[in-house]
């Protein structure tokens, strides 16, 4: 009898193992996919949301920036811009434009512009005052701030004469990113950590503290009736405008809590609305809880490339929102409707998932969906507010994979990606890179660099970077071989001191052909010792060490922190003249400033790509599991379309040609940067066009990917840390890297 | 039919009590491990079929070779020698607690000796680093007593076996010295007063009375030890990284490795392979063990 009920009981394990281990079937994969919901649930019915439609904006305000945009009298939806850039020395044009039945007009009567000049101010503000009454705000040619009241006749009032003056002691006066005028006239000055209101005569009555986000333009907060609402301590507060005194403070955390460029304004009738990247939130008067109007993930709010600088309510519970490129200009501006139609949740979606935030991607998830409002791109990202990546990480995600459950499109930077490819996880792309390339539009030697022996492609690189090598051609040329560095010979050292993982890892990438390319290489004991007795020779002329005293770094300008890329940026110290040569990192035109203008100061010397090497990144790639084939090579088509591409998010190159042509047109009249050790400073305007034309001319010339494999180089760094503080011979410290690296590769 | 019916309720009130327990089991264990068993036989993904595939690259490892023989060496030094001292301070306590009840020295060196298991691993960790890296306390002493430069880093060298031996060791000793105590405990003094009464010596004592009677003690014990042995992963693993020397390169270290690298064929061949090599000899152990106990009469302990 115990045996009859033990076989009963073993054959019921046994089926139930072998139904509940039992691999679903394609139909049966299908039918749990986002593209065919189960009809009935309440996702798939609700109906209702607000869609977002592009205002076409009036010719010549491409290169303007925005210095207002809100209701003005009667209602009216108006916007003022101005001509160039902020603090020019001659005062900039203003303009106004009315939007009316649709469309902007703008208004060549408006007397501000010829105020502004009359006072000499360049334009930096406008605004619609609760009395009824137009304001300007500008800076003189001092770079002092002036606000005036624009009277019926055209003429301009000064307001608040010398409040804004440099406080005794200090240099700068306050320049308000933003003013409100109350009904009874009275002036709420927005500052940086601070709101102050002022009465009519100009004497301060309060002082309000605020939350100071970091950014010079931070004016989040606004004015209703006899009350101001804005940011402190991570909440947002009401202040009462008659005791200066917090009347209510509003948590942040339901909508993802503070953001530098969140836009608040009221409702009318207490409530607070706030608009950020996430989209747009709502609260009522008293209440506790915010209310999604519009997810931001949907449209352009969360585009990583758009600066929102306005939003607002319209007169139907609509809504408009004005943004700008980075650099303040590119004015964009959106409508947002209520469609009771539209699907309440997009009905189909894919998901993208990044071990780091990746703003590429998230540009690409916002362009994909407001060119398909319904699809969602749902972005997971492993670490979330810049954590460290964890083993525990990426077998979460692997064990997604081996279920057949993983994300639609893997970007792969941190991943396994070889071991993903042997193991049949990533699908064979090369038909889709092949489409591209046959459009004319990519740079195919840099997706080339990532085609398998047998012919198939696995994954794309949708940004890159290379490093530049900055010196005279002796010392430029050293870099050809590794042999050729340790021998160089020169007047001063070949290259900058740095603690050794980073001249290991750097070593390691500028000679990334002759130790890895096709092969490990460094598994062979003669190889590795004289890739470890090189850094040793360059650090020994170059005084690196394993860890720096904070004495030796601020004497060698160099730090114990490692480089991520392994390109150590040291363009100044070549420029200071301690050593022959100097490395950068060109992953933008924003990075070559500074060696562009060292090369312009130092007559002779070149500035050249380290062969053919590029450091590839937001490597993307499709899970061959997915169920929205389509659908993900489609998002890998907006991933790498001019679109996308043509953005500046410093973190790349675009790989789309036309977009880099794009960018080598672009002007970035005023973007300039700065850097300084003790006495030494150098100061580097955005590269010239010349400059930037022969730089995109070198990337043809790229096309060997590195791909360093990180558990080889971290092996490396461990083993070599004894031979490098001078404790055991190369001998040893090549042989206790191998004994772990064999261990590895045999895995 | 009343005398049927009372033998159905007598077997069947076993398997009611065992069903959550069992039903735990198979959920937890049970059905994973059998889906272990088919995806050894499958390709990464579980597309196709593999065959012994699997199995032979596992064979053909390097890495899984020394990683089995580190594991084996590993057990070999460390259970006999963790038995053998936690078995010679439970006679040390117990003979002494004998002669010398309510010693406040005997009850204290008990919780001593049992502390260590109480000690998280990480805390536990850091200590041991602190003590065993390049200018760590060790070798200053070392220094100290020789007079010569001492720089030897105990957790990343050839030494990082004994260190991880040690380090079990002194996890272990004081629970397996409980479980002693425990089978101690259960042989009846009035033996030892007899075979005293007849002349016999300690050793003839410790070798007629003691062993025998503590023949179903060390089965369990010998268990736990190979069980808790493969709990050292951890220490392992926070004392000397994922890769760590070859010397103390761990089954625990590949599988982890091959986690991360997707080579979950591999990874479920080698843990189908290790559990026939463990689970099997356990298996046979507690069957001989339960047979001896039949045989002694003392089956009613666990089958009253």
């Amino acid at each position: 009898m115990k045996k009859q009920i033990a076989w009963i009981l073993i054959g019921g394990l046994l089926l139930g193992a072998l139904g509940g281990c039992q691999k679903k079937t394609e139909g049966d994969i299908r039918e749990t996919t986002v593209q065919e919901l189960p009809q009935g649930l309440p996702e798939s019915d609700a109906k209702g949301r607000y869609g977002e439609t592009a205002v076409e904006l009036p010719q010549g305000t491409e290169n303007q920036r925005v210095c207002w945009f809100g209701m003005g009298e009667g209602g009216r939806l108006e916007m003022y811009t101005r001509e160039g850039d902020y603090y020019s020395e001659s005062a900039a044009d203003a303009f106004r434009y009315v939007y009316q039945d649709g469309a902007w007009e703008k208004d060549e009567n408006w007397a501000g512009n010829a105020a502004f000049k009359e006072h000499g101010i360049d334009p930096m503000f406008v605004t619609y005052g609760s009395d009824g009454r137009y304001y300007l705000g500008g800076t003189d040619k001092d770079y002092r701030y002036h606000m005036f009241r624009l009277e019926e006749d055209g003429t301009a009032t000064e307001q608040l004469k010398g409040a804004f003056d440099p406080e005794e002691g200090r240099d700068y006066g306050m320049l308000p990113p933003k003013f409100e005028v109350l009904e009874d006239g009275r002036f709420l000055i927005y500052d940086y950590w601070q709101v102050f209101l002022y009465d009519t005569a100009g004497n301060r009555l309060l002082s309000m503290a605020k939350d100071f986000s970091g950014t010079t333009s931070d004016a989040r907060g606004f004015s209703e009736g006899n009350e101001m609402v804005t940011v402190l301590d991570g909440q947002v507060v009401r202040y009462d405008l008659q005791s200066g005194k917090v009347t209510e403070a509003i948590s942040l955390d339901e909508v993802g809590g503070v953001r530098s460029s969140a836009e608040l304004f009221g409702d009318g009738a207490g409530g607070i609305y706030m608009a950020t990247e996430i989209g747009l939130s709502h609260i009522n008067k008293g209440g506790t809880l915010w209310e999604t109007l519009i997810d931001g993930s949907l449209n352009h709010m969360g585009m990583r490339s758009l600066q929102m600088i306005s939003f607002l309510e319209g007169d139907n519970q609509d809504y408009y929102g004005v943004f700008c490129n980075d650099g303040g200009i590119g004015i964009q501006m959106f409508h947002y409707e209520y469609d009771p139609e539209m699907a309440a949740v997009p009905p189909s979606g894919i998901t993208v998932y990044s071990l780091n935030d990746n703003s590429t991607v998230r540009q690409a998830a916002s362009q994909f969906q407001s060119e398909h409002p319904e699809v969602r791109v749902e972005v997971r990202i492993g670490v979330e507010d810049g954590g460290n990546v964890t083993e525990e990480m990426i077998q979460a995600l692997n064990t997604e994979l081996l279920s057949g459950k993983g994300a639609d499109i893997l970007i792969l930077d941190g991943l396994p990606a070889r071991s993903y490819i042997e193991k049949g996880a990533l699908m064979d792309i090369s038909n889709l890179v092949e489409e591209l390339e046959e459009s004319g539009q990519m740079y195919s030697q840099l997706l080339e660099g990532f085609r398998e022996e047998e012919g198939s492609l696995y994954q794309v690189p949708a940004r890159f970077s290379f490093p530049l090598l900055i010196g005279e051609e002796k010392a430029v040329e050293a870099y050809s071989s590794l042999a050729s560095m340790a021998g160089y010979q020169g007047e001063k050292p070949l290259l900058p001191a740095a603690n050794y993982e980073n001249l290991l890892r750097e070593t390691a990438n500028l000679q990334y052909k002759e130790l890895f390319y096709e092969g490990n290489r460094l598994v062979d004991r003669e190889q590795l010792i004289q890739y470890l007795e090189t850094v040793k020779t360059l650090g020994d002329q170059n005084g690196a060490k394993t860890t720096f005293s904070e004495e030796e770094m601020e004497r060698l300008w160099t730090s114990n922190n490692v480089v991520k890329s392994g390109i150590i940026e040291s363009a100044i110290q070549y420029d200071d003249g301690r050593f022959d040569s100097g490395v950068a990192e060109m992953s933008g035109f924003g990075s070559l400033c500074i060696p562009a203008e060292v090369r312009r100061l130092h007559p002779g010397t070149l500035m050249v790509p380290a062969g053919d090497l590029y450091l590839p990144s937001t490597v993307a790639a499709i899970n061959r599991s997915t169920a929205n084939e389509e659908m993900a090579k489609e998002f890998l088509r907006c991933l790498l379309s001019y679109e996308v591409q043509k953005e500046e998010l410093y973190d790349g190159l675009p790989v789309n040609r036309k977009a880099m042509e794009a960018n080598v047109e672009n002007d970035r009249n005023g973007f300039s940067m700065g850097s300084g050790i003790g006495d030494y400073h150098i100061f580097a305007e955005f590269p010239s066009r010349e400059v930037r034309q022969e730089v995109a001319a070198m990337i043809e010339t790229l096309a060997v990917p590195i791909v360093v494999d990180e558990t080889v180089m971290k092996m490396i760094v461990d083993g070599s840390r004894d031979y490098c503080d001078g404790k055991e011979s190369v001998e040893q410290a090549a042989d206790k890297i191998l004994r772990t690296m064999t261990i590895y590769l045999s895995e | 039919m009343k005398k049927r019916l009372e033998r159905w309720r007598k077997a069947l009130v076993p398997w009611l009590f065992l069903t959550p327990s069992l039903a735990g089991v198979a959920v937890f264990m049970g059905f994973p491990f059998l889906d272990v068993v088919k995806r050894s036989f499958m390709d990464t993904m579980g597309n196709g079929f593999a065959g012994f595939q699997n199995y032979q690259a596992v064979l053909d490892n390097l890495a899984f070779r020394l990683a089995a023989g580190n594991t084996l060496g590993f057990l070999v030094v460390c259970i006999p020698t963790l038995m053998v001292i936690s078995l010679g301070l439970a006679l040390l306590i117990s003979g002494s607690a004998q002669k010398h009840q309510n010693s406040a020295v005997i009850k204290n060196s008990r919780t001593m000796l049992v502390l260590p298991l109480a000690i998280p691993t990480a805390s536990m960790v850091l200590v041991w680093k602190i003590i065993l890296c390049r200018d760590g306390v060790l070798n200053q002493v070392l220094t100290w007593m020789t007079g010569k430069l001492w720089e030897v880093d105990w957790a990343f060298s050839r030494h990082a076996f004994p260190v991880l031996v040690i380090t079990y060791l002194w996890k272990h000793t004081g629970y397996d010295m409980i479980l002693w105590l425990a089978g101690l405990q259960g042989i009846p003094g009035e033996l030892y007063e007899a075979a005293k009464m007849d002349g016999a010596g300690s050793a003839a004592r410790f070798w007629y009375i003691t062993v025998p009677g503590l023949r179903g003690t060390l089965g369990m014990v010998g268990i736990l030890s190979v069980v808790n042995s493969f709990r050292v992963y951890r220490e392992a693993y926070l004392l000397a990284g994922t890769y760590p020397d070859s010397s103390i390169y761990l089954i625990p270290h590949l599988f982890a490795h091959w986690f991360l690298s997707l080579d979950i064929q591999k990874m479920t061949a080698a843990a189908v392979m290790m559990t026939a090599v463990f689970v099997t000899p356990a298996v046979l152990g507690w069957r001989i063990i339960l047979r001896r106990l039949a045989d002694d009469g003392k089956d009613e302990i666990l089958f009253p």
